[in-house]
């Protein structure tokens, strides 16, 4: 049997360790496979275990005769832990589904756990392994909503149980033995790195991070603050972000029996696209309508006329359009947090996120209404590889966007068949769903819709890859004209005509608004800051029926309205200016509405919401906000953007403020190369104020203070366990001081620090003229004359080295004579 | 040595036979003054042999306590580790309460009652150990080592003088009231708290120090504290610094600590030392 050398972990170690670990394991990949059933994670550990050990027997065979794991194995392992990380940056080349934050740190975590079981036969790494067991578990506890988790728990405290019993119990005395050899060998290990080095280089380039956040603008630094891990809302910098909502009982359908849903007969209006018939007249109130009586003829099976006296139900309204005459809404929408609705879906990603669902282009000035969109700009959808979706543009893309994010949507309840994707979309991936290109239509331009299917199952989770934007950074050339980017079969009046009734009053806001602002999205972003700061949200509010244009009784009388008054405004305020711009009615994804529990934000129909878009020159549309309390989404920021306006920030902070900074250097690196000078001089000056007032020993006390700073300043200190006599008269030789003296301020000193109490052994002249003979001798040259003989003769190193609280094994021998 | 006397503790002599342990301590006693008493310790050595015994008296018909030697001024136990632990258990109430019990009387002790025990580290066989409350009895263990080469000359120059210790004082160089007004002004030595909390903070370092099985007593804090005291005095001061407490530190705790048999506890006390900063 081979003898087992004295960093090799014994069985009653290793065994246990292996097992807390093994456990640990499983309950982490229980986690992350949350969906999956009990055998996929049992599976996934056990192979990764296997490889863990058959890699340790390799790697102790080649390296058992070192004291501690290899630092290779150890710095791969750390490398491979960083593989979750890139891998949800790769995700979308790799045909990979990204994982959320917490997820991907309990990867990493799980990685540098094997690392360790393949370095298990050390015993110094088998210590490690229980603790890093432990964290695994607790993580994998507080990420898990999934029962099995419990049993995992039950086993855990069950073999750690049987570890602190069977090692802890009979093996204490070995135990106890080891961790003080672990201890010591830590103690030698901090001494050889440099730790104070490595320290103080990662809280310098903190500083430099944290204190660039804070001297740039929003933007940038912000986004630094995007990076710390959030699964939804926004992130750190709006606190309702983590705020949870609960959720309550269903309310999807509707309150009202009227509205209990799309019309369904399908033979009356065979049409899948979504009527809304119901959110809208909930959300919204109903459309004012003249009371008369009329006929409707609807499309079916069979062409049948519904002959009827009064209004027509609203449900079986095949129109679309949406009018801003309104009566009062019964049911307004309750504000983002203390609402209770079940969610029509979920989305995890970053929030604001707007969903579209209906496109209303034209305006029309008679009846104060807006007619859904026809024209649909030309797009193909197609594979890309794995079960991704590309959404194409037959125009080229612009330059001006950022990089691409990601969503995944979780369809809840959703009772219709648009897919709920944000703008700018660039392609979706549907998760356990074999969908085709074919399996989907455009319900208008930019919103995507299943075909042949009145609604979404329940279940699906949805993936999106979308475009990001930073609207300051989008060139003014492409924003204007529109003539380029739509086909000549549709009439550019659909997107930038205003109503002539309206046109005067409506350009001549416009122009004011915008002020000189330059063309592009200062000029567009006045006039939505109008909007914001000038004018309030009340959703219970609506035009007067006998007033002839509602979007003026906004704009110059109310100054206050509904979401549809807001946009409706900004976008024909836009088009007044030229700017192509259309209206869009959708949910609202709320950061405020995030979920820490379930880590989604849930969207309900609460969160139907009007907005305005304007069409890019390379025909996108982008989101524009013009209500008071809503956002769009920030653009995602790549890290070599980031590092590049962290750095241009800084530069253009420091170019500022040059003269002071020059300034401030040159002050602080003359104080620093002066510094002995000042500061002996503060003392002096507190020394001679002291001298005033102070009983004599406190000046003794002082008198010293000063030597032993001049003396640390030469690099000598005076070690811990000396009193400052002794170190004196130990002192005496190398600094050349006359023995008398060193006998006098000696005792001096004892008297001083020791026996203040007692009545003073000399007068305080003879005191003064004392510790006077001291400042004039132990000066700061003879101290550093006695460091250079010191390390002459006895070799580097000098007394410096020797900190506060170390051990000095010669210094100590010396004490012990 | 002057220091333990000074400080009331007893001393203990621990060094190689033929060092001149037996010498020094008579020495001692000889110059003390008072009366002076030996104890050669062997394993048939009685506890009554020490502390005294009661005899029937014919004449008087009553009986007579007769005081052993513990009834000295200074004791001199000689190979203390010889006598048997029941008989080194007699040394425990006069060691530590300068009295001894004898059928149920008591007997107080003189009050500069002082004892000197010497033992040989290596002569382990027909040896008993003593025992923790014995050894905490005494203040300090001093050994004396071999003398230097110039002092081993002297000695054999002078070896006529050596041969029955005729280089002994034939007169005491200070009297025993001399001596309880010297303890006297000892204990009136003044220690500042920082001090006593520096002597506390290096108790409680030797109790959770890993290489010490056993740590200092309040009892052995106490003795510590007077050694520092009677060696500022010796040193003309009227106070204790902690070079004091460092100064007797290994005389006072070698013979109290408990370390692994074998291994040396100055290397352990030095250690304490770094762990402990001094008071400024």
């Amino acid at each position: 049997m081979a003898k087992m050398l004295s960093h090799q972990a014994s069985l009653p170690l290793y065994a246990p360790s292996m097992a807390l670990s093994f456990v640990a394991l499983f309950g982490a990949e229980l986690v992350v496979h949350a969906d999956e059933s009990f055998w996929l994670p049992l599976v996934y550990s056990v192979g990764g275990f296997a490889v863990a050990l058959v890699g340790s027997v390799f790697i102790w065979r080649r390296w058992h005769q070192l004291s501690q794991p290899p630092n290779v194995v150890l710095m791969s392992f750390v490398l491979l832990a960083l593989g979750p990380i890139a891998a949800s940056y790769l995700a979308p080349y790799l045909s990979l589904e990204p994982q959320p934050v917490e997820i991907q740190l309990l990867q990493c975590l799980e990685i540098i756990m094997l690392g360790l079981v393949a370095s298990g036969r050390w015993r110094r790494a088998c210590y490690l392994l229980g603790v890093v067991s432990l964290f695994l578990m607790v993580a994998s506890l507080a990420l898990a909503f999934d029962a099995r988790i419990m049993y995992v728990l039950i086993a855990y405290a069950v073999v750690g149980l049987a570890w602190l019993v069977v090692y802890q119990g009979f093996q204490l005395r070995e135990q106890t033995q080891g961790l003080a050899q672990l201890v010591r060998s830590e103690r030698i290990q901090a001494r050889r790195l440099p730790v104070l080095a490595i320290s103080l280089t990662l809280l310098a380039v903190l500083a430099i991070f944290v204190g660039a956040a804070l001297l740039s603008s929003n933007r940038w630094s912000g986004s630094w603050l995007e990076l710390l891990g959030s699964s939804g809302g926004t992130s750190l910098l709006r606190w309702e972000a983590r705020g949870g909502l609960g959720d309550g009982p269903d309310e999807v359908a509707g309150q009202n029996a009227r509205s209990a849903g799309m019309v369904e007969s399908d033979w009356m209006i065979e049409d899948y696209r979504d009527s809304l018939i119901d959110v809208i007249t909930e959300t919204y109130g109903e459309p004012l309508r003249i009371r008369q009586p009329h006929e409707k003829m609807l499309p079916g099976q069979y062409a049948r006329i519904i002959q009827h006296h009064g209004h027509l139900p609203e449900n079986l309204s095949p129109n679309r359009e949406f009018a801003l005459h309104r009566k009062r809404p019964k049911n307004p929408p309750q504000p983002f947090t203390g609402r209770a609705a079940r969610a029509l879906l979920e989305i995890q990603g970053r929030t604001p996120l707007h969903l579209r669902r209906v496109v209303y282009d034209e305006y029309d000035e008679q009846a104060h209404s807006w007619q859904p969109a026809h024209y649909v700009a030309p797009r193909v959808i197609e594979p890309v590889g794995g079960s991704w979706l590309e959404v194409r543009s037959a125009m080229e893309a612009g330059s001006w966007y950022w990089a691409d994010d990601y969503h995944t949507i979780k369809i809840a309840r959703l009772e219709e068949n648009f897919v709920p994707a944000p703008p700018l979309l660039k392609g979706l991936q549907l998760r356990h769903a074999l969908l085709a290109e074919h399996h989907f239509q455009w319900n208008y331009d930019d919103v995507l819709a299943l075909r042949d299917r009145k609604r979404w199952p329940s279940g699906v989770v949805l993936t999106t890859w979308c475009r990001t934007v930073s609207y300051e950074a989008i060139p003014a050339a492409a924003w204007l004209p529109i003539e380029q980017s739509l086909p000549p079969t549709v009439s550019k009046r659909r997107y930038t005509g205003v109503p002539q009734s309206l046109e005067p009053r409506l350009k001549q806001l416009a122009q004011k608004w915008a002020g000189a602002a330059e063309p592009g999205w200062p000029q567009i972003s006045a006039i939505l800051t109008h909007l914001r700061e000038h004018y309030t949200l009340d959703r219970t509010l609506t035009a007067p029926a006998e007033h002839p244009q509602p979007i003026l009784w906004f704009l110059e009388e109310s100054h206050c309205g509904p979401d549809y008054f807001f946009a409706s405004s900004a976008v024909l305020l836009l088009r007044a200016l030229g700017y192509p711009a259309r209206l869009c009615l959708g949910y609202y994804a709320a950061p405020e509405a995030y979920d820490p529990i379930t880590r989604y934000t849930p969207v309900t129909t609460h969160d139907i919401h009007f907005w305005a878009e304007v069409r890019l020159r390379d025909g996108n549309w982008v989101v524009l906000e013009a209500t008071p309390g809503y956002s769009t989404l920030p653009p995602k920021i790549p890290w070599r953007q980031l590092l590049l306006d962290t750095v241009r920030g800084v530069a253009a902070w420091v170019q500022k403020h040059a003269v002071a900074l020059a300034l401030s250097a040159g002050l602080i690196l003359f104080l620093w190369w002066q510094r002995r000078r000042w500061l002996e001089w503060l003392w002096r000056c507190r020394w001679a104020w002291a001298r005033r007032f102070a009983p004599l020993d406190l000046l003794v006390r002082l008198t010293w203070q000063i030597v032993e700073w001049r003396a640390r300043a030469a690099g000598l200190i005076r070690p811990p366990w000396q009193t400052p006599s002794a170190w004196l008269k130990e002192m005496e030789l190398p600094l050349g001081l006359p023995a008398e003296f060193v006998h006098h301020f000696g005792s001096c000193l004892n008297h001083a620090y020791y026996a203040p109490h007692l009545s003073a052994q000399q007068d305080r002249g003879d005191g003064l003229d004392l510790c006077h003979r001291a400042l004039g001798l132990l000066t700061y040259e003879r101290w550093r004359r006695a460091n250079h003989s010191r390390s002459i003769l006895h070799g580097a190193p000098t007394t410096r080295t020797t900190r506060r609280g170390s051990r000095s094994r010669p210094r100590v021998r010396a004490l012990a004579h | 040595m002057l220091a333990g006397l000074l400080a009331r503790g007893h001393l203990l002599l621990e060094d190689l036979p033929g060092v001149g342990k037996t010498t020094l301590a008579k020495a001692l006693a000889h110059s003390i003054g008072g009366r002076f008493a030996r104890i050669q310790c062997t394993p048939d050595l009685l506890p009554t042999d020490i502390t005294g015994f009661s005899w029937f008296n014919q004449k008087t018909r009553e009986f007579e306590f007769q005081p052993g030697p513990v009834f000295a001024d200074v004791l001199l136990v000689d190979e203390l580790n010889r006598a048997t632990p029941r008989t080194q258990s007699a040394l425990l109430e006069a060691m530590a309460e300068r009295q001894v019990t004898v059928d149920n009387q008591r007997y107080p002790l003189s009050s500069t009652f002082f004892v000197i025990a010497t033992q040989n580290p290596l002569e382990h066989h027909g040896t008993y150990p003593l025992p923790e409350a014995q050894l905490d009895r005494f203040a300090m263990k001093l050994s004396i080592g071999y003398p230097a080469r110039e002092d081993e000359i002297d000695i054999l120059t002078h070896a006529e003088l050596y041969e029955g210790f005729q280089a002994l004082p034939t007169e005491a160089v200070i009297s025993r009231e001399q001596l309880q007004q010297l303890q006297q002004l000892t204990a009136s030595i003044a220690v500042h708290p920082s001090v006593r909390a520096y002597l506390v903070d290096l108790g409680r370092a030797t109790r959770q120090h890993k290489q010490i099985r056993l740590g200092i007593s309040p009892r052995g804090l106490l003795i510590w504290q007077r050694v520092a005291q009677a060696w500022a005095l010796l040193h003309h001061r009227t106070f204790v610094t902690p070079d004091d407490i460092q100064a007797v530190a290994i005389p006072v705790l070698s013979v109290r600590l408990g370390v692994d048999a074998g291994k040396d506890v100055t290397p352990v006390i030095r250690d304490l030392f770094c762990q402990v900063p001094v008071p400024t």
